[in-house]
């Protein structure tokens, strides 16, 4: 894990794990909550000296504040953390785990509850506290949060992480189609053909577009939301020889970022890409950054009028000439 | 008569809230968060459409910093410091 100023790269504090830490962070109230394998940490994200006013330093020059840590139910590298309330949902192999976070140490407390979803593989997705999303190894299971009880079931085998928007979850399936679900009842508004990327290549939904990668060959794809119609679609132009078939010298498994009427992607290039997403542009690539020498599957991030994106090893930040 | 301005102001007041709420944006009417913004992290801050950004982004700065990490990993923002994790 680690923290560093988005103006200047520097970093702040760093905590190297044996295990290495794979998921996304989750930051609420001054704390930063990750897991590493089999145990939840919370830290002081700031550094301000948490409860017990102690920063933690060791021999490899690691800074950091550790405020507390919490064996999980099951291991997980998989778990985009989510809050509903002021609880903590982790989707790991034993369903939905859930966390208190305003108490000063959970693992005397320990977790609330588990809620069994058969396997969770990949993320999930709220809705206003009420519905969460959860894909599993099976498919994508909604759980009504007030009644811990599974509304529905989608036989979508091991997907993507789920995105809402509006009255519809979205998720690709693991035979590479889209789908779009009704929220409360699982009924399925359409259903793509196959051709887009698998996990972990997760859908974008924004203005009503639905926006989702391909790897075979590597593209950006831009669908209707209400009707799966496919609006357009742009190529990778670019191969990279990293890779042992050609058939995905290209691919994209990148989840998009939308952001400022552009939408930003990696691909096993190693390039970042930005198209427009204009109807109709002359130009559909506004720019292409090198970012890797490597494969790349990172996710853009946009915070304050700039682009972040990791390549191999280095940190890259793009913003306003 | 000395009533008559009294009424005067509280009608302009409640005019002009009928006016603020009106022409207040979108996000300031509805304080519930929005789904993505219930999430600490991950791929469902992608839709970050309503974020004001340049019309042209240059390369800012290239930092080295831990591995790349899988597809699903990013970085989450908070208290002015951005996060990310590494395998």
């Amino acid at each position: 894990m680690f923290a560093f100023d988005p103006g200047t790269g520097r970093e702040v504090w760093t905590m190297h794990h044996p295990n290495g830490c794979q998921v996304t962070p989750a930051f609420k109230d001054g704390v930063l909550y990750a897991t590493c394998f089999d145990t939840l940490y919370a830290f002081d994200a700031l550094m301000k000296g948490g409860d017990d006013g102690i920063k933690d330093t060791c021999e490899n020059g690691d800074r950091y504040d550790i405020l507390w840590t919490c064996k999980l139910a099951a291991k997980t590298n998989q778990s985009p953390l989510l809050f509903v309330d002021d609880a903590l949902v982790l989707n790991t192999a034993e369903g939905l785990e859930v966390y208190p976070t305003k108490v000063k140490d959970v693992a005397k407390v320990g977790r609330l509850k588990v809620v069994k979803t058969g396997g969770s593989d990949g993320g999930g997705a709220a809705h206003n506290g009420e519905i969460l999303v959860a894909a599993t190894k099976t498919g994508h299971v909604a759980i009504d949060l007030k009644t811990d009880k599974e509304l529905w079931r989608a036989e979508s085998g091991s997907g993507t992480t789920p995105v809402i928007d509006g009255a519809y979850a979205f998720f690709g399936d693991g035979r590479g189609s889209l789908w779009c679900v009704e929220l409360k009842t699982g009924a399925t508004k359409w259903k793509s053909d196959g051709g887009y990327s698998d996990p972990p290549a997760a859908p974008a939904v924004a203005g009503g577009v639905v926006y989702m990668a391909s790897n075979k060959p590597g593209a950006m794809n831009a669908l209707d939301a209400t009707s799966g119609a496919k609006l357009w679609f742009w190529n990778v132009p670019d191969k990279t020889k990293n890779v042992t078939s050609e058939d995905y010298a290209s691919a994209v498994y990148s989840a998009p970022l939308v952001a400022g009427g552009r939408v930003y992607f990696t691909s096993y290039t190693g390039y970042l890409y930005c198209l427009t997403t204009d109807k109709a542009p002359k130009e559909r690539l506004v720019f292409k950054e090198k970012i890797s020498e490597q494969v790349c599957m990172t996710v853009p991030m946009a915070h304050e009028g700039a682009v972040f994106v990791r390549g191999a090893g280095a940190t890259f930040k793009f913003a306003g000439k | 008569m000395a009533r008559f301005p009294a009424v005067l102001c509280v009608l302009a007041a409640l005019a002009s809230s009928a006016i603020a709420l009106v022409s207040a944006p979108p996000g300031l009417q509805d304080k519930k968060p929005r789904p993505w913004d219930q999430f600490g992290g991950g791929p469902e801050r992608r839709n970050a459409s309503e974020t004001k950004m340049p019309a042209t982004l240059a390369l800012s700065w290239k930092k080295e910093m831990g591995c790349a990490v899988p597809g699903r990993a990013q970085f989450v923002a908070g208290g002015g410091l951005l996060f990310g994790s590494s395998p």
